[in-house]
């Protein structure tokens, strides 16, 4: 009984090491992905002038 | 010493942490700038036969170094006869925000070894090596550059450890790519903070393996009745969640030209001319800093000896296989004549 349910346990374990693998992969060709990227730079640099008009004008 | 833990503590949740499991070793602080610190661990024999200046992470706290229940490479070299200085960053302050590499090289690091070496000078026949933990280790070479640009030949034989330090930033890794993104203006980022928030850099290091965080639960719930695991899980979440910011004129002068202009390869030609024996600990399975790219140590120093460690990037280093069969290679190269 014991070996059935630890058998169970490891087959759920890598079902879910599986699924979270695929999942990183999503994630991470995601955030590599050159629109993203070029997006995401654009986006960090309004805020980052942003914050430095912000900085200039704070006595 | 650390908050998170503190904080803890005084929940009562959890009666298992106490300070000795993150700083097991006294030290006396021998040099204080600003917010950095030279510490000195002494060698359990008098006198010491060697001594091994550690350069730590600039973004993460030194006690990862110093782990107790078996796991501190401080107390394994103490033992051996080797006394032990190192950099405490500390935290940098608002005063420290222009804090750029050429300042700490010459206004902290080079005064502090000075005063460390002026206040207890190494026996004649004894060795220094320099060690530096991953981005420690980049600081370590730009130490060496500084020390060959002021022309000043060290007084005995150079010896350097670097471990899981990145060296070849040309390569496809995921920091890379970011970091190379053509539309972001990093300068412009890194001035509009005064220090670069440590959950930034934090969050960049979870989205490299966005299921590590899961599955590292997932397994904790697994494994929670064992002690040791318990120990060894709670120091190593609280370490990786007790981070330092780093000042706006390190990202600039350290980050921007490490990953914009690959650095430390463009100055292969000087870096190659020193006589620096060098040992290398690379970690076969780290996300952090990829393989290649440690390896590329060979490219840019004569003589270097590799060690390929089984692990990820903090594994590798503290792992129990580590402790066992690398860490007497470390003792050893320090210990060589």
């Amino acid at each position: 009984m014991g070996n059935k349910k630890s058998t169970k346990d490891s087959l759920k374990r890598r079902d879910l090491q599986h699924w979270l693998t695929a999942l990183d992969k999503k994630v991470i060709a995601l955030a590599t992905n050159e629109h993203v990227l070029n997006s995401a730079g654009l986006t960090l640099n309004a805020i980052a002038y942003s914050r430095l008009l912000l900085k200039r004008r704070t006595p | 010493m650390l908050s998170g833990v503190r904080l803890l503590e005084h929940s009562k949740r959890f009666p298992l942490l106490d300070d000795r499991l993150f700083e097991a070793s006294g030290y006396d602080v021998v040099f204080r700038r600003g917010s950095m610190r030279l510490r000195l661990y002494s060698a359990w024999e008098t006198p010491a036969k060697a001594r091994v200046v550690i350069f730590p992470s600039l973004i993460n706290r030194p006690y990862i170094l110093d782990l107790g229940r078996g796991k501190s490479l401080i107390q394994n070299f103490q033992r051996n006869g080797i006394e032990v200085a190192l950099f405490d960053w500390g935290i940098p302050g608002e005063s420290e925000v222009d804090l750029g590499l050429q300042s700490l090289l010459s206004d902290r690091i080079r005064p502090a070894l000075n005063a460390l070496n002026a206040l207890l000078p190494l026996s004649a026949q004894a060795f220094e090596t320099i060690l530096g933990h991953c981005l420690g280790g980049n600081l370590a070479l730009y130490h060496l550059l500084e020390q060959s640009r002021r022309s000043k030949k060290p007084s005995r034989e150079q010896r350097l450890i670097l471990l899981t330090t990145p060296i070849d930033f040309a390569n496809n890794s995921i920091l890379n790519t970011w970091f190379r993104t053509p539309t972001w203006n990093p300068d412009a980022f890194a001035r509009s903070f005064n220090h670069i928030p440590w959950p930034v850099l934090q969050a960049s290091f979870l989205m490299l393996k966005p299921s590590a965080t899961p599955m590292k639960w997932v397994d904790f719930a697994k494994r929670a009745k064992s002690r040791d695991f318990r120990e060894s899980f709670f120091q190593m979440e609280l370490w990786s969640n007790d981070n330092v910011s780093l000042p706006s004129g390190l990202f600039r002068d350290l980050l921007i030209p490490l990953y914009r202009d690959n650095d430390l390869l463009a100055r292969a030609d000087t870096l190659g001319s020193f006589a620096v024996k060098t040992l290398a600990l690379v970690a076969t399975d780290d996300h952090i800093v990829s393989l290649d790219s440690a390896e590329a140590v060979r490219d840019i120093l004569p003589r270097v000896e590799m060690i390929h460690a089984k692990g990820g990037h903090i594994g590798a280093v503290l792992s129990k296989r580590t402790r066992e069969s690398h860490w007497p290679k470390l003792n050893e190269f320090i210990l060589s004549s």
